[in-house]
């Protein structure tokens, strides 16, 4: 157990950022909030799965829907009780914990915001190790845990309990109650055993989160490749940015000519989060490694959203979690899962 | 059957990749062989591309990321090239990988990849059959008869993908647009030539009319490069289209001599029935447009040499009549042509000076073309004014036809007759067959000395008031010379030029033997005239 203090989160908000690999939204608004939540509630009780009883239940919770949005319309701070106490009511379970179902920007801060306000300890683990666009690519529906009976609330008090559903039903169900919830949602999923946790969830990311955050804040972009296990795909300016529908998000790609060498470019598909990276017709990396940008010499994290023409970058791929290199998580979360006709590649470092 | 393969090239020529934009193209990689044509609708599969391919694939603009895949892949295979379609903008990336692994890449804005590879699969797999539809595609068209010079040129432009001009033997484009660079010695052989230039071809076709050895026109066609069937096919079609065009100038040709004869008929039976002219004459002479009342001003354009261009100078020369304010009725001769101006009063007597100046202006029009002098005759009312008034234009036209041989300036082109003065009694000598006879006589031993510029020297000589020095300047020789000749003139002749009686008979025996008439005696005279004529020009 090890606990995270007010004085932590900008540290957790930049190394959530960078897991999120240019999605999982900006971060500003949810730190921010995390932040409040724990000057009130006092340093936050983190746990390990394998400190858990193993018949104690912990549900995976986190934001559905547009960030963009909850930006603009902030939660009422009452939304996590209330979905709850509707879990709890409507499953008969009692709450121990709650951990993060995607353990990478906004979901990450709002994990340690809803644990704040429960008064509960959060779990160190979560579903997806990084950010993922789809709420079924999840560990969890890797290994076949239910994922229902969940819990949508919004910031107005309404609810959704969406039962009897899979984790790709649930995703194609939620997200349209979300649209009706004005944007976005807060999504509390089945209760889980610790038992069950410990063999199936990603555990450990959100100390990876505080740790890559705090070798971002000093501005050592050797540490990240050195320490954790990232590879320096490119640094280069952002000379070209396309945009246009992609599966079922939006997305597009972005083309940087190298700094020094000015003859490489470097192709970055994204939709959300990024997905490929591509030089001379050859992937460098692609999902479910992550690729994050970083602007170059302040190592702050860029998303996707945020490309632009003339934005100088450094281009890192990190690991993803080993579960996610399986045939069955390449087949639930690979480049193929996305639509990119290709093949799963191990970073490569530049040459 | 081994046929040369066809090349990037050529293909990218052709119709069916017209529009496309081209990026990756090196030095030579253009000009490799295209043998297979192959259609990848996926780019991550694994079938395999043949070795000097042309890959077509769809360019999906939400993942264009493909493309780059597929230009990785046409690499190893060793791909001639790789076509999008429904390729607009491609990323810099994907341009730039192109460039770097040296693989030509097609942007096809909208295709469809099937019919694409299909089409082009023709010009790859059997050029020669490709090309054997351009022969019919062009005899198709000329079924009609040709009208118009222009119409062809749309035909050829349109059938083979070039550009088409029909020139004139002396270069000069008559219809369509002239080919950029045109070396010049093409023309001067009178065959079917096919000419390599930078990035074109060059197809000339001669185009014969009446005479086998000398096109009349000739077909210039400058295509792209194509492959070498296609090339030949083009020139097969060129040929057809030079039968038609010679058949249309034959039509022409017939049409404008027929006219010809038509008229100098009329104007032959005008003259002969003057001044009473008979009901169906005048009647004819109205049908052509030729009024018979009013004043007559006379012209005669004459020819010296090469009579046989009248016919087909006709519309030239009648341009340039017209150019400079000369209207009227315009009919061919044996030697040249008749003109004559109508109007309803009687000419001030000032106004010959300025006709003189316009015909002087129109035969200076036509001087690239035609070589030729002019004589002006007096005003003449009514239906026999015409033939009195070109009578005296003939008259004149003799001075001026003279004047010119004399070395004399060159305003001496046209003549009017009442300029003509003193010279107009001369005219009577001139004319007397009796006097012609004895002027052949008299300087015979110079004419038969075989030193041909005897006689000019001393027609030079007289004409220029016995001077030496002028004579010297005007042939290009010494002075020295000229007096050697002239002493030598004097001793094949006995005669001496001092005595002013001599003089005179000679220069008048000049004269007589230069205004023409006896081909024999002239001709020694007849060669010397270029050098005389450049040397008064330099002078």
């Amino acid at each position: 157990m090890w606990q995270l203090r007010a004085d932590d989160v900008p540290a957790l908000a930049a190394g959530a950022a960078l897991l999120g690999g240019g999605g999982g939204g900006s971060t500003r608004a949810a730190a921010l909030l995390a932040g409040r939540a724990l000057r009130v509630a006092g340093p936050l009780d983190v746990i390990d799965v394998a400190e858990m009883r193993p018949s104690a239940h912990a549900a995976p919770l986190g934001l559905v829907g547009s960030v963009t949005v909850f930006e603009e319309k902030p939660p009422s701070g009452a939304e996590v009780q209330h979905a709850v106490t509707a879990m709890e009511r409507y499953t008969g379970v009692k709450l121990d914990t709650v951990l993060p179902f995607e353990a990478a920007g906004v979901n990450a801060l709002l994990a340690v915001t809803a644990a704040a306000a429960l008064r509960l300890p959060l779990v160190d683990a979560d579903g997806m190790g990084r950010a993922f666009p789809q709420l079924d690519q999840t560990v969890f529906t890797l290994h076949g845990l239910p994922v229902s009976p969940m819990v949508l609330a919004d910031d107005k008090g309404s609810l959704a309990i969406l039962d009897g559903v899979d984790g790709f039903l649930g995703e194609r169900l939620a997200r349209s109650a979300v649209v009706t919830m004005g944007g976005w949602a807060l999504l509390l999923l089945a209760p889980q055993l610790a038992a069950d946790l410990a063999r199936c969830s990603i555990t450990g990311t959100m100390r990876r989160a505080l740790q890559l955050g705090e070798v971002l804040l000093r501005n050592d972009l050797s540490a990240i490749l050195s320490a954790h296990g990232g590879r320096l795909l490119f640094q280069g300016r952002v000379v070209e940015v396309e945009r246009g529908p992609r599966g079922r998000f939006g997305g597009g790609c972005a083309v940087l000519r190298h700094l020094a060498d000015r003859d490489r470019l470097l192709r970055l598909e994204f939709q959300n989060e990024n997905m490929l990276a591509m030089e001379d017709g050859e992937v460098r990396a692609c999902v479910p490694d992550i690729i994050g940008l970083l602007e170059a010499g302040r190592c702050v994290p860029v998303t996707s959203e945020e490309l632009r023409y003339g934005l100088e970058l450094d281009v890192v791929a990190l690991p993803c979690a080993s579960a996610w290199r399986t045939p069955t998580g390449l087949g639930l979360a690979g480049p193929r899962a996305f639509g990119y006709n290709v093949a799963y590649t191990i970073p490569k470092a530049g040459p | 059957m081994t046929q040369a393969p066809a090349t990037l090239r050529q293909l990218l020529r052709l119709a069916e990749l017209r529009g496309c934009t081209i990026t990756g193209a090196r030095e030579g990689s253009l000009d490799r062989a295209v043998r297979d044509i192959v259609v990848v609708a996926e780019t991550g599969g694994q079938a395999g591309i043949p070795h000097d391919a042309l890959v077509i694939a769809p360019y999906r603009k939400s993942a264009g990321y493909e493309a780059e895949l597929l230009l990785r892949r046409a690499e190893t295979s060793g791909a001639a090239g790789v076509v999008l379609t429904g390729a607009g903008k491609l990323m810099l990336s994907t341009h730039r990988l192109a460039e770097r692994i040296g693989m030509p890449l097609l942007a096809a804005p909208d295709a469809d990849p099937v019919g694409l590879a299909w089409r082009l699969s023709r010009h790859v797999h059997d050029p020669e059959g490709a090309a054997a539809q351009v022969l019919p595609g062009v005899l198709r068209r000329l079924r009609t008869p040709l009208t118009r010079p222009e119409s062809l040129i749309a035909i050829l432009d349109s059938e083979l993908g070039g550009r088409s001009a029909v020139l004139s033997t002396d270069g000069a484009v008559v219809a369509g647009q002239a080919p950029g660079e045109f070396p010049s010695d093409v023309l001067d052989r009178p065959v079917a030539q096919q000419v390599a230039q930078a990035d074109s071809q060059l197809l000339c076709v001669p185009v014969f009319v009446d005479d086998v050895r000398r096109p009349g026109l000739w077909l210039v066609t400058q295509l792209p490069a194509a492959h070498p069937s296609w090339t030949e096919a083009a020139l097969h079609a060129l040929t057809a289209a030079a039968l038609s065009l010679s058949g249309w100038m034959a039509r022409q040709r017939l049409a404008g001599e027929r006219d010809a004869r038509d008229r100098s008929t009329l104007l032959a039976e005008l003259s002969d029935t003057a001044p009473a002219v008979p009901g169906h004459v005048a009647e004819h002479a109205m049908r052509a447009g030729w009024r018979l009342d009013g004043w007559h001003v006379g012209v005669l354009i004459r020819v010296p040499a090469d009579t046989a261009a009248i016919v087909r100078l006709t519309g030239r020369v009648g341009k340039a009549l017209q150019d400079n304010g000369l209207r009227g009725p315009l009919v061919e001769r044996a030697d040249g042509w008749s003109f004559w101006a109508t109007e309803d009063r009687e000419p001030s007597s000032a106004s010959h000076r300025e006709i003189t100046d316009r015909v002087r202006a129109a035969l200076d029009d036509i001087a690239a073309d035609v070589d030729a002098v002019a004589g002006v005759g007096r005003p003449y009312s009514g239906p026999g004014g015409i033939a009195a008034t070109l009578r005296e234009a003939r008259e004149a036209c003799l001075f001026a036809a003279t004047g010119r041989r004399a070395g004399t300036a060159q305003r001496g082109r046209v003549e009017h007759v009442d300029e003509l003065g003193v010279r107009r009694v001369l005219a009577d000598w001139y004319h007397a067959e009796a006097f012609r006879s004895y002027a052949r006589t008299l300087l015979s031993p110079l004419l038969r000395s075989g030193e041909d510029h005897l006689v000019e020297t001393l027609s030079t000589y007289l004409e220029l008031e016995s001077s030496a020095s002028s004579t010297a300047a005007a042939l290009g020789v010494h002075r020295n010379t000229v007096a050697y000749r002239i002493a030598r003139i004097e001793q094949l002749l006995s005669m001496s030029l001092a005595r002013a009686d001599e003089r005179l008979v000679l220069q008048l025996a000049c004269r007589v033997l230069q205004s023409g008439g006896d081909g024999s005696a002239d001709r020694p005279a007849e060669r010397a005239l270029p050098a005389t004529d450049a040397t008064a020009r330099s002078v």
